[in-house]
């Protein structure tokens, strides 16, 4: 595409880049997306070696975090703060799909209205009614897997495809949910279960997070990405974009980045839109500096970076005499439970968690804190393959105190400078941990554990929040639609935008606002305008 | 494992092939650390601190009545593979042996394959506890090969099920599970 014609500049080809990019070409824009990375070669998974789990245990080329991958196309993110998240995102084409577990929940309603609910945080300024279509339309694009009927969430249509099976874990746990009278379902995921459009089903390896060949899980280089250049997007893998630049009247004109040889370039769009993850994105807005724009765009507030979200995550494991099987199955989450979800203030927290049924790695990840020496046999037999696991995913409520800043000694490849996250867990988030550990003890006794072990808290690091949109320019850095204040053909789609971070797992949230965003990226500043 | 020159119409070939090939369970792929052909000669450690390590690691993970030790599946190899695969990391297994001799000749007056299990097992508690760092190197690169060796796998009733062949077999979900939870009201706040 000649670089005079482009309506709109993508920023980032992850899950939402691909759905902006795709939305928009097909409505008729003509869409550049840069992206960092490249196309990753499916027969190039580690999920296709006996020996997946060492991209789990030590650096590596697959590695979850870019900090042990260490590839070109990643850059440094430090950490700091009282409980530093481990950092996970992946920078390719398809973005950090690629390495997700394609567990597909959907925020609740009342997770848009938490100052009106509960007086914490800020209201997101749209509704779940306002993305519900949204997430519909997403669902059957990638053919979800799962069941309607969930009392604990919103009504929803027939899942494009079955839900992936529960196995012995699974049906472990509904075991002990049931015993207690508790809500369980289980879970959407982004994985088919049968054939759907032209991608084969799961055949249920449960090697997820090392890359899907069979192309069952909904990566976007499988899904949206086909669809949009089939239409005319086009899309230049390993450009690493260095600034959005502005013209003298305080509009985005495009982008200067390092091509794959690592020359300068420069692209000028109507429109840009970054689609670069909660870390990524306020980077390139915080290195985006000039004269009219000193503090990075988008940050005339101060806003930019912070109220970082990852959800405050436990991993409990249950140890059961007979065998488990806990690894046998599609990775991430069988089932589910939100029966304590919503606020009930008796508990002493606001807002609430979720807890996943959690398929376990294989038995090199399991052996990692199994103690060395002669009893070490004995160790390992007691928890491989007797372990059920449960995650706690718990409502990130945002703190200013907690932000993504530029790191002022590390840079990546470019010389561009890195990310550093800055993360303390909050006294609400401590609390509704502390409940969290006592009812899935309490269930995975029910459901017969002999012992259940609690590991430290841990962080997700999903990341959320550092963009976030808002009620008032004061206190957000975009509005309703995910346009930049202030700067009227800028916009920001992905987690960053977030205001609040629920106490579930956001790709589906972010596709849905991708989408959602997209039409009104068309109707006020492509077609709108032309 | 990322593909620099990839364009989307050679990604595109390339998973419709893997799609073709997975289906047909017949792909089979090798470990990352399979055979090498390199001579003896190209060996990154020599034969003495080979034996420091092979000693070493059938401390971390010894045999028992029914599992083999460490070095029985393979292990000093293993990590000798790794050596020639990343040339970097030859440095620290040297000094890792090294540092193993040292501590054994200070507190056993002996060389490590000369002292008996007990003595041994001492010398690497006291690394564990002076130099955690360079002890983690030994113990999850000990653990690292014994984890993914197929022998080890067949005795602890591991079926990796790695992408590419044919899946576990799970039974459908049975929804009268759910009879229940079905019934429940409503339990999300409407707003």
């Amino acid at each position: 595409m000649n670089n005079d014609d482009i309506d709109v500049l993508v920023i980032g080809a992850g899950a939402a880049g691909a759905v902006v990019s795709w939305s928009l070409t097909e409505k008729g824009a003509k869409v550049v997306c840069l992206e960092q990375g490249g196309w990753i070669d499916p027969l190039s998974f580690p999920s296709l070696k006996p020996d997946y789990e060492t991209h789990l245990t030590r650096e590596g080329d697959f590695n979850l975090s870019p900090n042990l991958r260490n590839r070109k196309e990643d850059y440094p993110v430090t950490t700091d703060g009282e409980n530093p998240p481990f950092i996970m995102m992946f920078n390719a084409v398809g973005g950090s799909t690629i390495h997700w577990q394609g567990i597909f929940p959907r925020f609740h309603p009342s997770d848009f209205k938490v100052k009106t609910l509960d007086g914490v945080a800020d209201d997101w300024p749209i509704s779940y009614w306002d993305l519900e279509p949204y997430y519909e339309f997403n669902d059957k694009m990638i053919g979800v897997s799962g069941l309607n009927g969930d009392p604990a969430n919103p009504p929803r249509t027939k899942r494009p495809t079955p839900p992936l099976p529960l196995g012995k874990m699974g049906n472990t746990l509904v075991r002990g949910f049931e015993k207690l009278g508790w809500h369980w379902w289980v879970n959407d995921h982004g994985i088919i279960s049968k054939q759907y459009k032209d991608r084969a089903a799961c055949m249920l390896h449960g090697k997820c997070m090392f890359g899907c060949p069979m192309g069952a899980k909904a990566t976007t280089d499988r899904t949206y990405w086909p669809l949009a250049i089939d239409k005319g997007a086009e899309i230049r893998t390993w450009s690493r974009v260095k600034e959005i630049t502005v013209d003298n009247t305080g509009k985005a004109k495009g982008a200067i980045y390092f091509d794959k040889e690592g020359n300068i370039q420069e692209i000028k769009a109507k429109v840009v839109v970054v689609c670069c993850n909660g870390i990524g994105t306020p980077r390139l807005l915080l290195n985006s500096k000039s004269n009219l724009f000193p503090d990075g765009l988008g940050n005339g507030n101060g806003f930019v970076g912070k109220n970082f979200m990852v959800h405050p995550t436990h991993f409990i494991n249950g140890i059961f005499e007979e065998s488990m099987d806990g690894h046998i199955g599609p990775m991430g989450s069988p089932l589910f439970s939100q029966e304590f979800y919503e606020t009930d203030e008796s508990r002493g927290f606001k807002r609430g968690y979720m807890l996943l049924g959690e398929r376990t790695f294989g038995p090199l990840f399991q052996a990692q804190d199994i103690p060395w020496g002669k009893n070490h046999h004995a160790e390992f037999g007691k928890i491989f393959p007797h372990q059920v696991g449960l995650t706690v995913v718990a409502d990130d409520l945002p703190e200013e105190t907690n932000t993504v800043t530029l790191d002022d000694k590390e840079v990546d490849s470019n010389g561009i400078a890195a990310a550093k996250a800055t993360y303390s867990l909050s006294e609400n988030s401590k609390q509704m941990l502390h409940h969290a550990v006592e009812k899935s003890t309490e269930v995975l006794m029910a459901a017969g554990a002999k012992d259940v072990i609690v590991p430290p808290a841990t962080n997700l690091a999903h990341l959320m929040g550092t963009a976030r949109m808002g009620t008032s320019e004061k206190n957000s850095v975009v509005d309703k639609n995910n346009k930049v204040h202030g700067i009227p053909n800028l916009y920001v789609v992905d987690g960053s935008s977030f205001t609040t971070g629920a106490g579930v797992n956001p790709t589906s949230t972010i596709m849905a606002l991708a989408l959602r965003a997209a039409d009104k990226i068309w109707e006020n500043a492509v077609h709108g305008k032309s | 494992m990322n593909s620099n020159n990839w364009s989307r119409r050679k990604f595109t070939k390339a998973v419709i092939s893997a799609q073709a090939l997975l289906a047909s369970g017949v792909l089979t792929l090798p470990m990352a650390c399979a055979e090498s052909n390199k001579s003896e000669g190209d060996t990154p450690l020599d034969n003495s601190q080979e034996q420091t390590l092979k000693f070493a690691m059938d401390e971390i993970i010894p045999a028992n009545d029914k599992m083999p030790s460490a070095s029985k599946v393979g292990g000093v190899n293993y990590i000798l593979k790794i050596v020639e695969e990343f040339p970097d990391l030859s440095p620290l297994f040297i000094s890792l042996t090294a540092k193993i001799e040292g501590q054994s000749l200070q507190q056993a007056g002996s060389a490590f394959s000369k002292i008996n299990s007990e003595k041994r097992i001492a010398v690497l508690i006291t690394i564990e506890q002076t130099e955690p760092e360079l002890f983690k190197v030994l113990k999850d690169f000990t653990y690292e090969s014994y984890y993914t060796n197929d022998t080890v796998h067949e005795l602890i009733s591991y079926e990796p099920y790695p992408t590419g062949t044919t899946g576990p077999e799970m039974e459908p979900l049975d929804e009268k599970l759910l009879d229940r939870v079905k019934n429940t009201p409503s339990m999300f706040t409407k707003i």
